[in-house]
């Protein structure tokens, strides 16, 4: 059964069909939701928020875009605004596993990999909200700019325009680390 | 003049690389320029670096009981939403039916604005509201909302619905207050029009 039958399902009222579409879809909507917000707590949330408000606007669905691509669209608008509704915050609330996660018994290489992790939050954090999600939908979703643009109901320019912004941002806010990543690559002469 | 598709410039390059975010996908001048440049081809290998930095970020994945969980508890939330909101709709068609009847017509352009003060005509009708803070029979709600559904007419039904749903649910006359506020003057004239000639009666 592909998406659009069991859309029609749902709007059946066949609960398995609801069931079946979160199954789907409940991994891509995670990972949007936890590099977002860098955490597994407020993760969960979003997952259960953005299906919620799925289930309520079925009814507007026309089918002209993928239902993955309405799903991210959901995703977005309910982390602006939760985002919207935390305001800034002092402390970033990153996952301990991130630094613990770096996959070497070496401590110092351990240490060097949280530490890029806290900084990666940190300038996350730092970026407003719309950039950030465009981040987060090009770089760990993969989709195009083009897909980003249809998914942030936004043009393609101001897309374009918001992630080169980003990556400016992020790249500055890393730049030391990055350099010294390359220098350790680099052999000296 | 220059053909830039062929000949790129530094620039145009790096855009290219950070929108490709890797040697896939780029136009065939780029990859060439980045052959013969090595300004452009260190730029590459940073951003290349970058990715791959914020992609090696680990996830922490939920429990398997949180995803069992997931459809069950998205129901049941939509249930519980499903009963707020009718709730608010009819406290909220209580209350502007309420407003809607005591407001005069010829006081429409008294209103109050969003980020505007509240004018003592209008303050004066907060002891009205009151008691519809209480209003929970669904009988009552149904008669109710019908009769504000005829007076107010389609796109003020709707109106009030987007509100409904923007509002953080305090007190039916927030909700009111909000209707009022974003329906206009127009509007307004109209639907008191029609309680006049006693349709929403």
């Amino acid at each position: 059964m592909d998406d659009l039958d069991l859309l029609q399902a749902v709007r059946r009222g066949e609960s398995h069909a609801f069931e079946e579409l979160v199954r789907r879809h409940e991994r891509q909507i995670y990972r949007v939701a936890f590099r977002f917000f860098q955490n597994r707590v407020d993760a969960e949330e979003m997952v259960q928020e953005v299906f919620v408000r799925a289930y309520r606007e079925l009814a507007r669905f026309r089918g002209g875009a993928r239902l993955g691509t309405w799903l991210y669209r959901i995703a977005v608008n309910a982390c602006l605004d939760r985002k919207r509704h935390l305001g800034r915050r002092r402390e970033v609330p990153i996952d301990a596993a991130l630094g613990e996660e770096a996959g070497t018994p070496d401590p110092f290489a351990r240490a060097a990999f949280r530490e890029f992790a806290v900084r990666v939050a940190a300038a996350m954090e730092e970026l407003p909200s719309r950039q950030r999600a465009i981040l987060v939908l090009r770089i760990y979703e993969e989709l195009s700019l083009k897909e980003i643009a249809e998914v942030m109901e936004s043009p393609l320019g101001t897309v374009k325009a918001n992630y080169h912004h980003a990556l400016v941002k992020v790249r500055r806010a890393l730049q030391d680390l990055t350099e010294r990543a390359q220098t350790k690559e680099t052999p000296h002469d | 003049m220059t053909d830039t598709s062929q000949t790129p410039d530094c620039r145009d390059v790096q855009r290219a690389i950070q929108e490709a975010l890797g040697a896939t996908g780029l136009p065939a001048g780029v990859a060439r320029h980045l052959d013969t440049c090595p300004v452009c081809a260190r730029e590459a290998g940073s951003v290349l670096r970058l990715v791959g930095g914020l992609r090696s970020l680990p996830m922490t994945e939920p429990s398997q009981a949180f995803w069992e969980d997931l459809p069950r508890q998205v129901l049941t939330e939509v249930r519980a939403v499903q009963r707020r909101y009718s709730w608010a709709l009819s406290a909220l068609a209580a209350a502007a039916l309420v407003l809607l009847t005591i407001i005069p017509a010829n006081r429409v352009g008294w209103l109050p604005r969003s980020g505007g003060e509240w004018l003592p005509e209008v303050a004066v009708m907060d002891p009205w509201l009151d008691p519809l803070s209480g209003l929970r029979s669904p009988e009552e709600a149904v008669r109710i909302v019908s009769r504000v559904a005829v007076a107010l007419g389609p796109r003020a039904i709707q109106r009030m619905v987007e509100v409904t749903e923007e509002e953080t649910i305090r007190r039916p006359e927030t909700l009111a207050w909000s209707l009022l506020d974003s329906l206009g003057p127009q509007d307004l004239k109209r639907v008191l029009a029609r309680l006049e000639k006693g349709v929403g009666q």
